[in-house]
C-alpha cells in the first residue's frame, strides 16, 4: 500500500430508492494535497461526503483511510480515525457560544470518566486548560477572537462557515473534508477562505477534500480536481486539464466568461427613476434584539425593474427584504408599496398586496408535491383560469418542474428547488418579487439558467424585483439599478452600468482588480467607499 | 455594569466567574443555613420541599433543557427512587447506602427507558415516556409484596452512623447538603467534555457525530443522570412525607416536573430551581388567596389545575425562557440603568428560526 495515500475511495456506489446517486466512484486522496470534486448539482457530491462521515452506507464499494476499513466503522467514530468535517447548510450548535463549539470539537481528545468529571478533578481542569489553549490557537489561526464569546445564533453567515471551519480543525484531522465553503459568501469572504485554506494545507499540513462551485477558488488552491455528473467520474486530474475538458464545460461551467443573458438587454420602455416608485423604503432601522442590522436604508424601486442588493455577507441584505415582507418589524422609518404604507403589516396581508418573498433557503414544502407546492403559491388568488394559466407558463419557463409536477418537492435537487421556489412565487401573480440569493449552491451553468429565467420573467411579466445576490457579475448584469450596503447602511446607489465601471465594486465584488491590496496575504482593508 | 479582564483561561473555567458570584452565592447559602432559626417550621418544611424538587428539576433540565430529550414519566424515576428507599431502609439499611441503592437502581431504569430514544424523537418519546410512566405506576400498585400495593408504604426516619434524624430541622439540612452536593455535580459536568456533549446532541445530532460524539451513549447517559437525580430526589421525598402510595407518582406528578423545568426555564440550572420554588409556592399562594376571591371561583375543586394552565400557557406565551428568562431582562435593566434600550431582548417572530433549512 502506498504511504502517501491518505483515503483511498474504491468502486463506490450508493442507490437511494431507483436513484443512483453515486455510481462506481474510484478516487485516492494523498497526503496534504487539496482535492476538489466538482461537478453540476445533483452529481452526487456530498453524498460522497455523507460516505465518507458514514452517514449514508454505500450500497458496493470500500472507502480506506490510512488502511483503515470505514465502512466498518459506527458514524462517530470516524472522527476519531482524523477526519473533520463542515456542513453545506452549517449545521453548528446555535444556542451555544462559538467557545463551547470549537471545545467540543475537542471531543475525542478527552478520554476522563463520568466520576472525575462529576468531581471536576484536576485531571479534568488540566485536560481543560489544554483544551482551551489548542482552541485559542485555532481561534487565532482563523481571526475569530472578536467573536469568541457570542452566540452562535446572532452571528452573520460568513462568521458562521469560518467558526464551523475551526470546529472541524479543533479535532486535529488528517482529513478536513469541506462542503462548498465558499456557498453564501461574497467576493472579498471567499478570497479569505483560499487563504485560510491554503494556509491549512502548508502551515497546519492537513489534507483537504472539497466540494465547491466557484471555479476561481477550486483552480487557486487544489492540486487536483475530480469533476462528477450524475453519480460518475467524468475526469479527474490538474485543475487546468478538468477545467477545459469539453464534457465539464458541457455539464457544469456552461460558455466560460459569459454573463450576458440570451433575452438581453433589450427593453422597449426603459423604466425611467422619474417614475413614481412601487416599492419606497424610507430611513428603514431594524434590529435583531440589541443588534442594529439596518440603519437609515432608503431604498425605492420603480415598476419593471430589476433592482439588486450587494453587500457582504451580514451587511444586512437579508434583514432588508425580510422587513419589506414583515417578518422582521422595522424599528424605526416606513415602507410603502404602491403608495400604501405596508409598514410592519402582516406577512399574510402583504403577500395578498402582491408582494412575494422568495426565501435564502428556499423554504419549499418538503412533503407536499411540486404541483400542490405551485398549488399554495396560488393560495390566496380566486381566478382559476389566471391560476391554471400561470401554472402553465411556470411550466413554460422550467419544463423540469412538469416532468417532476407529482413528485414530493423535498426529493428535489438545489437548483431545481430553487426553481420550484421563483415559480411559487410567481403562482401568487406578484407585482414585486424579493428574491433571495437564487444561486446560492448552484454550478455556474445553473445559476445562468436560473437568471436568464428571472430576466426573462422581468420582462415577459413586467413583475418588479428586488434581488439580493452574492453572485455580483450576475446581478450587475441582470439588474438595472443598484445599492451597496455596508454593516446595515447604503453607501452607494447607481444603474448597474454605471456601478460596474466603479473601481471600487470592480476591487470588492467583481474581483476584477489584480493591484491594490490583493494578492497579499489576508488583505483587511478598511473601505473608504468615493 | 460589570466590566470583567480576562487574564487566565481558569477564568473561564471557575464556577464563580467574579466576586459579585462569590458574594451572592454565600449569602444565599447563609441564609439557607440560617433558615431553620429564622423561617416557620410549616414554611421551613415547604423549603425542603423546594430542596427536593430542585433536585428532581436539576435532573429534569439535564435531560430535557441541556440535552434535549423529553419525558413525561419522569414520576415513575421519583417513585423508583422513593420505593427503593423505602423498602431498604424499613429492611434496617443506613441511609447513605439506601441512598445510593435508590440513585443507581433509578439511574439503571432510565438506562433501559433511555433505549428508545436513540431511535425516537420529540413527540414519539414523549409517548414512549408518558407510556412508560403508566406501566412503573401500576407495578407499584399490584406488586403489593413489596410495595404495600395501593396501600401504601409507611417509612421509618433516616439513619445513619448511629444518629437518627428525626426532627425537621435536621432532614432540613440532609436535604440542603444532598442539593448543594447534586447541584455542583451538575455544574461540574456542564463545563467538562460531557456537559458539552449534551448541549452539542441538543442542538445539532448529525454534527455531533461528526465531532465523534457516541450518540448512544451519551443519551443513555442523559437519561440515566437524569433518572438518578430523581431517584435521589425520590428517596428524600419517600423520608419527608414518611409514607408514599402509588397515586403520588402518577401522570399528574410526571406532568408538574415537565412543567417545572419549562417555567423555571428551559437550558439553566438556575431555572431548575426557580422551577422548584414555583411549583412549591404556587398551590400555597393559591390557598391564600382562596378566602379573599368570591366563593364560587374560591371553593371551585379544580382551581389549582386551571391556575396552572393558565401560568404555563402565559410563559410559553411571553417568555419561553420561563422566571430564569425574566430574571435575566429584570437584572440586565439594573445593571445598565441609565443606558438600558428598550427592546434589548425583543424577540423574533417564530418563524424566523427555520432559516437556511434546505
Amino acid at each position: 500500500m502506498n504511504q502517501d495515500i491518505l483515503l483511498s475511495a474504491r468502486e463506490l456506489s450508493v442507490h437511494f430508492g431507483g436513484l443512483m446517486a453515486v455510481n462506481k466512484v474510484s478516487f485516492d486522496v494523498k497526503r496534504g494535497e487539496v482535492f476538489s470534486l466538482i461537478g453540476p448539482n445533483g452529481a452526487g457530491k456530498t453524498t460522497v461526503f455523507n460516505l465518507i462521515s458514514r452517514i449514508y452506507k454505500p450500497t458496493s464499494g470500500s472507502i480506506s483511510f490510512e488502511g483503515c476499513e470505514l465502512n466498518a466503522l459506527r458514524p462517530h467514530g470516524v472522527a476519531g480515525l482524523g477526519i473533520a468535517r463542515t456542513f453545506q447548510n452549517i449545521e453548528l450548535f446555535e444556542h451555544a457560544t462559538v467557545l463551547h463549539n470549537l471545545l467540543v470539537g475537542r471531543h475525542t481528545h478527552h478520554d476522563s470518566g463520568l466520576w472525575s468529571q462529576l468531581l471536576f478533578s484536576g485531571k479534568v481542569r488540566a485536560a481543560e486548560i489544554e483544551a482551551r489553549e489548542k482552541v485559542e490557537q485555532v481561534i487565532d489561526f482563523l481571526d475569530l477572537q472578536h467573536h469568541r464569546d457570542s452566540i452562535v445564533a446572532g452571528l452573520p453567515y460568513g462568521v458562521r462557515k469560518v467558526v464551523e471551519l475551526a470546529r472541524a480543525l479543533c479535532t486535529e484531522p488528517k482529513l478536513l473534508l469541506l462542503d462548498e465553503p465558499s456557498s453564501g459568501l461574497n467576493v472579498e469572504e471567499t478570497e479569505d477562505m483560499a487563504f485560510w485554506i491554503q494556509d491549512i494545507q502548508h502551515e497546519l499540513g492537513i489534507a483537504v477534500l472539497m466540494v465547491e462551485h466557484d471555479m476561481t477558488l477550486v483552480s487557486k488552491v487544489s492540486d487536483r480536481v475530480l469533476a462528477m455528473s450524475q453519480g460518475e467520474v467524468m475526469a479527474c486530474g490538474l485543475p487546468r486539464e478538468v477545467q477545459t475538458h469539453p464534457g465539464v464545460i458541457e455539464s457544469y461551467m456552461g460558455p466560460v466568461g459569459d454573463v450576458s443573458f440570451s433575452v438581453g438587454r433589450l427593453r422597449e420602455t426603459s423604466p425611467t427613476r422619474d417614475e413614481p416608485p412601487v416599492l419606497n423604503l424610507l430611513n428603514v432601522e431594524s434590529a435583531y434584539g440589541p443588534i442594529k442590522a439596518i440603519r437609515g436604508v432608503s431604498l425605492q424601486a420603480r415598476r419593471g425593474e430589476i433592482v439588486t442588493v450587494l453587500g457582504s455577507n451580514g451587511a444586512g441584505k437579508t434583514t432588508i427584504l425580510k422587513t419589506i415582507s414583515g417578518i422582521i418589524d422595522p424599528r424605526k422609518g416606513s415602507i410603502s408599496f404602491k403608495g400604501q404604507d405596508i409598514t410592519a403589516c402582516d406577512p399574510a396581508y402583504i403577500v395578498q398586496q402582491g408582494l412575494c418573498h422568495v426565501p435564502e433557503g428556499r423554504e419549499i414544502f418538503p412533503l407536499l408535491s411540486v404541483r400542490d407546492n405551485l398549488a399554495m403559491g396560488a393560495y390566496t388568488r380566486k381566478d382559476r383560469d389566471g391560476v391554471a394559466k400561470d401554472m402553465e407558463a411556470v411550466y413554460g419557463y422550467f419544463p423540469v418542474l412538469k416532468l417532476r409536477a407529482g413528485q414530493d418537492a423535498g426529493l428535489l435537487s438545489g437548483g431545481q428547488l430553487q426553481m420550484l421556489a421563483i415559480s411559487r412565487a410567481i403562482m401568487a401573480a406578484p407585482e414585486l418579487i424579493l428574491l433571495d440569493e437564487p444561486s446560492l449552491g448552484l454550478s455556474p451553468k445553473l445559476t445562468k439558467e436560473i437568471f436568464e429565467i428571472v430576466v426573462r420573467i422581468n420582462r415577459e411579466r413586467g413583475t418588479t424585483m428586488l434581488l439580493v445576490e452574492q453572485n455580483a457579475h450576475m446581478a450587475l448584469n441582470a439588474a438595472d439599478y443598484g445599492y451597496v450596503l455596508e454593516n446595515g447602511r447604503i453607501v452607494m446607489e447607481d444603474t448597474c452600468a454605471r456601478l460596474r465601471e466603479k473601481e471600487d465594486i470592480k476591487e470588492f465584488y467583481l474581483g476584477m482588480k489584480e493591484e491594490g491590496v490583493r494578492g497579499e496575504r489576508r488583505w483587511k482593508k478598511r473601505k473608504n467607499w468615493r | 455594569m460589570r466590566f470583567i479582564f480576562k487574564t487566565d483561561y481558569m477564568q473561564d473555567i471557575r464556577l464563580a466567574k467574579h466576586s459579585g458570584h462569590v458574594f451572592w452565592y454565600s449569602a444565599l447559602v447563609l441564609l439557607l443555613l440560617a433558615a431553620p432559626w429564622i423561617v416557620p417550621k410549616y414554611w421551613l418544611s415547604q423549603l425542603t420541599f423546594a430542596l427536593i424538587y430542585a433536585i428532581v428539576a436539576l435532573g429534569m433540565m439535564l435531560l430535557a433543557g441541556f440535552t434535549g430529550q423529553i419525558s413525561i414519566g419522569h414520576a415513575a424515576f421519583l417513585g423508583v427512587g422513593a420505593y427503593t428507599q423505602a423498602v431498604l431502609t424499613n429492611l434496617g439499611w443506613p441511609f447513605p447506602l439506601a441512598l445510593a441503592c435508590a440513585a443507581y437502581f433509578s439511574a439503571a431504569v432510565g438506562v433501559i427507558v433511555g433505549l428508545p430514544a436513540l431511535r425516537i424523537r420529540g413527540i414519539y418519546l414523549a409517548i414512549a415516556t408518558l407510556s412508560f410512566g403508566f406501566i412503573v405506576e401500576e407495578v407499584f400498585a399490584r406488586w403489593d409484596k413489596v410495595t404495600g400495593g395501593n396501600a401504601g408504604i409507611h417509612i421509618k426516619a433516616p439513619e445513619m452512623f448511629g444518629w437518627k434524624l428525626s426532627s425537621g430541622e435536621e432532614f432540613y439540612f440532609l436535604c440542603l447538603v444532598i442539593t448543594v452536593a447534586c447541584t455542583l455535580g451538575v455544574l461540574n459536568l456542564l463545563r467538562s467534555p460531557i456537559g458539552r456533549a449534551f448541549v452539542a446532541i441538543r442542538d445539532s445530532e448529525v454534527s455531533a457525530r461528526s465531532m465523534g460524539i457516541n450518540l448512544a451513549r451519551y443519551k443513555t447517559l442523559s437519561f440515566a443522570l437524569s433518572a438518578a437525580l430523581a431517584g435521589i430526589g425520590g428517596a428524600l421525598y419517600a423520608h419527608k412525607l414518611r409514607f408514599i402510595s402509588p397515586d403520588q407518582f402518577s401522570i399528574v406528578q410526571s406532568v408538574d416536573l415537565l412543567l417545572m423545568v419549562v417555567i423555571g426555564g428551559l437550558g439553566s440550572v438556575h431555572g431548575a430551581f426557580f422551577g422548584a420554588v414555583f411549583l412549591i409556592m404556587m398551590p400555597q399562594l393559591i390557598a391564600m388567596s382562596k378566602d379573599h376571591l368570591p366563593a364560587a371561583i374560591g371553593q371551585a375543586s379544580g382551581l389549582q389545575a386551571v391556575v396552572y394552565g393558565v401560568v404555563l400557557i402565559g410563559f410559553v406565551l411571553f417568555e419561553p425562557l420561563g422566571i430564569y428568562g425574566r430574571w435575566l431582562k429584570i437584572r440586565t435593566y439594573f445593571e445598565l440603568t441609565p443606558v438600558y434600550r428598550k427592546g434589548m431582548f425583543k424577540r423574533q417572530k417564530s418563524f424566523q428560526k427555520s432559516d437556511r433549512l434546505s
